[in-house]
């Protein structure tokens, strides 16, 4: 503990933000209305992206608030209100021995990384992107140069990816005549 | 600089909670975004271990991370829209066709 | 534009991978425009496209290597399986020609969707860094759940559909969470790369995190695979879906995540230790518990599609004996079981197909007095489900004879009993099937008319089975040189 309010000194920005997102987090997981949990996403991912800016990786965390916060939680809201679930929402829970066999479980998943990060841990071999150089060159130039040759291949198969999602999109949601 | 295990600390809390949604909530939509919580934490893991091995690898996979979640997530809506449409409701407990 | 850049797109195009790109747009096109006057494009196009692929892979031998800074591989083992995808998705066309468009309507963007996803899973197998191999999956599991929620009019299928995209969403994030852990660990995301990674560290502690991502993304193509203890959402995704991506999905969603088990676990990581021996632990008790699970949780089903369903478990339990050999025979046993399975399984489907569209029932009982209905049908029935089965001399025993033969090499011995016992078993219940479609008399007596789709495929399957039993030297040769290949790479 004492460790972490020296380094609170030091950095206060993101242990704030994190103690927020795992707050809104679990308030998101908690809430009984959907249209509050994708509230409390949102302002999840919000949390998150101000980590990303102490991790200097300004470009992705502008994409986290336009493509999650701005796209993707967007169709979360409009699936929402389409099908109008905001008020009665069909929330019955199920209460059974599996939900505590799950709370146990997502401890289990915790307790072991936590463990996990214990033990002596060096990250492997250290790549050609120091901090510094990024910073010369900028974040969204240093992704740039990696995503169009290392990761081109990647890249190009996405796009398909994309193109499958939209189709997929359009083939389930589009009513037939029966 | 905060140090790498309360990155990784935090990282796995969240994606505990997401865990924990996926397993006890019944709601289709919130199971979604459970999962979109998963994903998240493992985009900041991504990035973290980026930061700290001085590469780039990390932060380009968010990128393709991203749109992967995009185009699952439209499938998934777009199927969840399919059944309410059918059933009049996102319960997946309401959904059996579980014969052992 | 790099040198390395330039002469990997000139590679590129002369992929099987491009062909079906192009392909999968030009179909989906065409069915845009023409699909209602012109319903037969579709097919002929997805057809031409996968033979086009075939001669493609057969008249450039010459093209393996690594390009796109080792992000793509394409060796002998990406050979074989894109041969198998391929006649999976021959197979798929040829028995969805009448079921799709009767019963899910929208056959064109089937056929389009179809081609994308084999060639979603050849971009699996021959991905050979960790963000390709990720961008892969999702691109074969997302065309996988628009193709099983493809079936509206069925009350189940939307809901099958939306328990397999959750499912695999999670599974797809427990994949993503391995690959973080061994990037984290080994600081780069290309295989071979990784294992000089892994293998140098002096830390303890970066084994360990090492070993625990390799665990989940063991555990992301097991529930790809669907063996036991991530088997469980398969029956219900099998039943939802059409029967004939029931047929695709168990036969080459399975191969395609035994191609990147072996191309992960066989070809790079033998070298780190510790690693293999913890591994082959893991995976026989896995195989062992499929088996057995599979087997026993198929004698009581009702329903063909979830006999199969549980069936084909237990056919990825017995494909993991050779798996977990980690030896060259383990690895070609699994090429030639996989190969005799695209053939056994898509003649039970066809089958499936041919009695859903007169009857419209999965019911066992529909089977009834099958072989007086039509004596062909049911002796496609009869060769395949023995086939599966074991019984001589057809090509599933020869595959079972060579995937027990490299446990035993192993030392294995109770695992193969186990694969012995569970084999009895499954003749068991394979035999219930042909009583009811032999012996007993059905209510139903009109003749089973096959149209010509179909027929071309109940034949392929035939000859493929028999073939493969009588003359297994036509693929083992191949398989045992793709074994030596990849094992090669490394000594």
């Amino acid at each position: 503990m004492e460790t972490v309010l020296q380094y609170f000194s030091i950095n206060p920005v993101f242990y704030i933000f994190a103690t927020l997102a795992v707050i809104f987090a679990l308030m998101m997981v908690t809430s009984e209305n959907p249209v509050y949990s994708a509230i409390f996403l949102v302002l999840t991912f919000f949390c998150l992206s101000v980590i990303y800016l102490t991790l200097e990786a300004e470009f992705v965390a502008v994409i986290q608030v336009l493509v999650y916060t701005g796209a993707i939680m967007v169709l979360f809201v409009f699936v929402i209100m389409l099908l109008n679930l905001g008020r009665d929402a069909q929330l019955t829970e199920y209460a059974g021995p599996m939900k505590y066999l799950s709370i146990l479980l997502g401890f289990a998943i915790l307790i072991q990384i936590g463990l996990a990060t214990k033990v002596t841990f060096s990250i492997g071999a250290k790549g050609a992107y120091p901090i510094e150089r990024v910073n010369e060159m900028g974040n969204t130039e240093a992704i740039a140069r990696e995503l169009f040759s290392q990761y081109l291949y990647p890249f190009e198969i996405a796009s398909i990816l994309l193109l499958l999602g939209m189709i997929g999109a359009i083939v389930i949601s589009k009513k037939r005549p029966d | 600089m905060v140090p790498l295990p309360h990155y990784l600390i935090f990282t796995a809390i969240l994606f505990t909670l997401g865990v924990i949604g996926v397993l006890t909530r019944r709601n289709a939509i919130i199971i979604f975004m459970s999962i979109e919580l998963m994903l998240n934490s493992v985009n900041l893991t991504m990035v973290t271990f980026a930061r700290f091995l001085d590469s780039m690898d990390g932060q380009v996979a968010v990128f393709l991370v991203m749109t992967v979640a995009a185009a699952e997530v439209a499938v998934g809506l777009a199927l969840i829209v399919a059944i309410y449409r059918k059933k009049d409701t996102i319960n997946v407990d309401e959904m059996h066709i579980m014969q052992g | 534009m790099s040198n390395e850049l330039i002469s990997s797109l000139h590679h590129i195009v002369v992929t099987p991978e491009f062909i079906l790109l192009l392909a999968g747009i030009i179909v989906l096109i065409v069915d845009a425009f023409d699909g209602d006057r012109r319903p037969w494009l579709a097919p002929c196009l997805s057809l031409i496209a996968f033979l086009l692929a075939a001669l493609l892979m057969i008249g450039f031998p010459e093209s393996h290597g690594r390009i796109f800074f080792q992000a793509y591989t394409h060796d002998t083992l990406a050979d074989i399986m894109n041969v198998l995808f391929l006649a999976s998705g021959v197979m798929t066309v040829l028995s969805g020609w009448n079921y799709i468009s009767r019963w899910a309507g929208e056959s064109g963007t089937f056929y389009g969707l179809v081609v994308l996803a084999v060639m979603g899973m050849m971009l699996m197998v021959s991905a050979s860094e960790l963000l390709t191999l990720f961008v892969a999956v999702e691109t074969t599991t997302i065309a996988l759940y628009i193709l099983s929620g493809y079936f509206k009019r069925e009350k189940w299928s939307a809901e099958a559909g939306i328990k397999f995209v959750i499912l695999g969403t999670v599974f797809s994030v427990i994949l993503l969470f391995g690959m973080v852990l061994v990037y984290g660990a080994t600081g780069t995301t290309v295989f071979t790369e990784m294992v000089s990674g892994a293998a140098k560290s002096p830390f303890p502690g970066s084994q360990i995190v090492f070993f625990g991502g390799m665990i989940l993304i063991l555990a992301g193509l097991i529930f790809k695979i669907t063996a036991v203890p991530f088997h469980f959402w398969a029956p219900d995704a099998y039943t939802g879906a059409p029967t004939p991506v029931t047929a695709f999905l168990s036969v080459a969603s399975k191969a395609s995540g035994f191609g990147v088990l072996i191309r992960l676990f066989y070809g790079s990581f033998n070298e780190v230790p510790g690693l293999q021996s913890f591994l082959i632990v893991l995976l026989v008790a896995l195989a062992g518990a499929t088996m057995i699970v599979g087997n026993l949780m198929a004698i009581p089903q009702k329903n063909i599609k979830r006999l199969l369903a549980y069936s084909s478990i237990a056919q990825a339990g017995y494909m993991m004996i050779g798996l977990s050999a980690f030896s060259e025979i383990g690895m070609s046993s699994i090429l030639f079981y996989l190969a005799q399975y695209v053939f056994a399984t898509f003649g039970i489907f066809v089958v499936c197909i041919i009695v859903y569209n007169h009857d419209q029932s999965d019911d066992l009982t529909a089977y009834e007095g099958l072989s007086k209905r039509s004596p062909f049908v049911a002796l496609v029935l009869l060769v395949c489900l023995l086939s599966l089965a074991g019984i001589p001399p057809l090509a599933g025993f020869i595959g079972k004879v060579y995937l027990f033969t490299a446990g035993l090499d192993k030392g294995h011995y109770l695992l193969v009993t186990i694969g012995i016992l569970t084999s009895v078993v499954s003749v068991y219940y394979y035999l219930l099937i042909l009583k009811r479609a032999y012996i007993e008399k059905g209510h139903r007596q009109d003749v089973l008319t096959v149209p010509h789709a179909e027929r071309l495929a109940l034949w392929i399957a035939m000859a493929g089975v028999i073939l493969l039993g009588l003359l297994p030297g036509l693929v083992v040769d191949r398989v045992q040189m793709t074994g030596e290949f990849i094992l090669g790479l490394i000594k």
